[in-house]
């Protein structure tokens, strides 16, 4: 880490963390049940728990989430599970026709 | 002599074959006709990929243990990964039997409650860190918690993960670690050691008599946002785990709503109700408790999970009593204020410690008193009825505000799209600072909840530069969060969503003095899976 300067805020804070041994702490996002925190950002919060550095609006780049298996716990992925998912146009138009993909009973 | 030595150890292994086939299905709660209907259906659906050994064992199933709502999810996940074919009521009987067959006992299941109750908004606790960082970034903790597994099996669902979602590596930072590595070897082995599939719990579980749950009971509940609810609920078996319901509340409103529902109990004390009350369909998930006299649980919308109840149920059996709940559950000094206490076969004597009693009305399930405190006392004082006792709060100020949940999500939706909004629901609840007269202290007294006027705000300078206390919704009188539509918005920059970073503030005004608290709301955007367990 010595010869690393930080750049941004979680940079800094990392940086920081590691000279008070906390450095686990930094990596670990905490929100509620239900959010998916993989990947900074997650699904629901950015990487300073907040949402105004999420992409939006999230239909612009939706098929660039679902296609890759981004977020697969939140947004349906579409290589292998949920293939039909994937089939509209533009989102950012169609957006009303992306379906809940849990078979309830 | 050779040949009966041979014909010996056979009968011995061939004993112990059935020894070993029964161990995997062996329930004294669960009948023989509804042991061979429920491994008729598996064997009718699930036999074609999982196969049948030997010792009477079903390849995966027989080497897992889980929740009602886990066994649901794998069903689903059949049906959605290879193309199951399974019509309802099979699905519901599927999941009958496993969880009773395979289930979690009530020791195993006690501290992850929140997630299979629908409670909203929870930070969990508890946490193993290596299992957060693998698990709980896609998934809630409670998922893998609710799971019972040996190291191979949890190896299995590694493997599962590498071939349904080809980018998870990536994804997992395993440019940065050896995550494939990490997954099968270290978390599969603690996953393994603290998840295992044979415990002492379940053992011992299966082998409790299971109790029957028909018979009255007695209802109260809390709905934030909206106050108390109280009634009964009378209960029927129907055969097979199955009941029917018959309830009877006084809403918050004082609106008196009777209603017929049905619930099934699974793995014997796992409560699952649905009723339709008024005319919004409800869903009841309970864990009995070991006796089977009592449940606790939530009481929640079928569409809007998060708009619920939190409910105790009490079963009326001969000889018992107990005061369930005291509405509202603290006295001003000097303020003569009327108390409606809840209970089950009360009776005797009503007094409060502290406080002048006098008895409007009274019946073996509730009594309506008006009550002064006399100042003698402060902070939570006994009251008892006969030889039943719960506590109160008598105080002379309200010394702060708390909002909770502190921190909450809510999601858009609507706007002619098929997922609805998620809505947040706040709550204000006094305090006392308690005899060290400081704030967050162990001694502070829990008042109750208040009536507060509710505003929300921009949460920083990023949230006010995109307007999102403009944009993200609005928060009601009951201090519900309504996040906005769906969808892109022409109006905003960039044609954001409407999602907003805010803060949820409530103001409590007691003659001059004015209290105000806090939380933090992330107004975000919709999910598309929406499993029963995150």
């Amino acid at each position: 880490m010595k010869h690393l300067k930080p750049l941004n805020k979680k940079a800094q804070r990392l940086f920081t963390s590691d000279k008070d041994g906390n450095r686990e702490e930094v990596f670990a996002m905490q929100t509620v049940v239900g959010c998916t925190t993989s990947t900074d950002p997650g699904w629901e919060v950015d990487p300073f728990g907040s949402v105004a550095s999420l992409c939006q609006p999230m239909e612009a780049d939706l098929y660039g989430c679902s296609d890759p298996c981004w977020w697969p716990a939140a947004v349906p992925d579409t290589v292998n599970t949920y293939p039909d998912w994937s089939k509209l146009e533009d989102t950012r138009k169609n957006w009303r026709e992306l379906q809940a993909v849990f078979p309830e009973d | 002599m050779k040949s009966i030595a041979t014909i010996l150890s056979i009968l011995v292994l061939l004993a112990g074959l059935s020894a070993c086939s029964q161990q995997h299905q062996k329930s004294s709660n669960i009948s023989k006709a509804e042991m061979q209907a429920g491994r008729a259906l598996l064997s009718d659906n699930c036999s074609g990929c999982h196969a049948e050994g030997a010792d009477g064992t079903f390849s995966r199933i027989s080497f897992i243990r889980k929740t009602p709502e886990g066994w649901d999810m794998n069903i689903a996940r059949m049906m959605i990964f290879h193309g199951l074919e399974i019509d309802s009521k099979d699905r519901r009987a599927l999941v009958k039997y496993l969880s009773d067959t395979r289930g979690l006992a009530p020791s195993e299941t006690a501290k992850r409650r929140y997630v299979l109750d629908r409670s909203p908004n929870v930070i969990e606790p508890d946490v193993d860190p290596d299992l957060k960082a693998m698990c709980a970034r896609c998934h809630s903790y409670a998922r893998l918690a609710l799971q019972r597994r040996d190291k191979k099996e949890w190896q299995n669902l590694v493997h599962m993960h590498l071939g349904q979602w080809a980018s998870i590596e990536y994804q997992m930072l395993a440019r940065e670690r050896d995550w494939r590595a990490d997954a099968l070897g270290p978390v599969s082995e603690k996953l393994g050691k603290l998840y295992p599939l044979k415990t002492a719990a379940w053992e011992k579980w299966q082998n409790t008599k299971w109790k029957d749950m028909s018979g009255d009971w007695r209802i109260v509940g809390h709905w934030p946002g909206k106050g108390d609810i109280d009634g009964d609920m009378k209960v029927t078996a129907q055969g097979n785990g199955s009941y029917r319901a018959d309830y009877s509340l006084t809403f918050p409103d004082g609106q008196k709503i009777n209603a017929n529902g049905k619930a099934v109990v699974y793995t014997g004390y796992e409560w699952r109700g649905a009723v339709t009350l008024g005319d919004q369909k409800f869903r009841a998930v309970w864990a009995a408790a070991k006796d089977g006299n009592s449940m606790t649980g939530r009481l929640f919308r079928k569409d809007h999970a998060s708009d619920g109840m939190v409910i105790t149920a009490r079963r009326r059996t001969a000889g018992t009593s107990a005061i369930m709940n005291i509405v509202p559950s603290a006295l001003k000094a000097g303020a003569p204020t009327r108390l409606t206490i809840n209970g089950v076969n009360l009776s005797g004597d009503v007094a409060i410690a502290g406080a002048k009693v006098t008895v409007i009305s009274s019946s073996p399930d509730q009594l309506l008193v008006q009550a002064t405190a006399d100042g003698s006392a402060s902070g939570p004082v006994t009251v008892t009825i006969g030889k039943d006792t719960s506590t109160l709060a008598i105080y002379n100020t309200v010394d702060y505000l708390k909002v909770t949940p502190g921190y909450a999500v809510s999601r858009i939706g609507g706007g002619g799209g098929p997922i609805p909004k998620v809505t947040a629901q706040f709550e204000a609840t006094g305090y006392g600072f308690g005899p060290d007269g400081k704030q967050g202290t162990a001694d502070d007294v829990r008042l109750g909840p208040l009536p507060v006027v509710w505003s929300v705000d921009n949460y920083n300078a990023a949230a006010a530069k995109m307007q999102d206390a403009k944009y993200a919704g609005h928060i009601t009188g009951e201090g519900t969060f309504i996040p906005a539509i769906a969808g892109p918005n022409p109006a905003r920059k960039y044609k954001a969503n409407n999602a907003g970073d805010l803060k949820v503030i409530a103001t409590y005004q007691d003659g001059d003095r004015r209290l105000t608290a806090e939380a933090h709301l992330i107004a975000t955007v919709q999910r598309w899976n929406n499993p029963p367990i995150m």
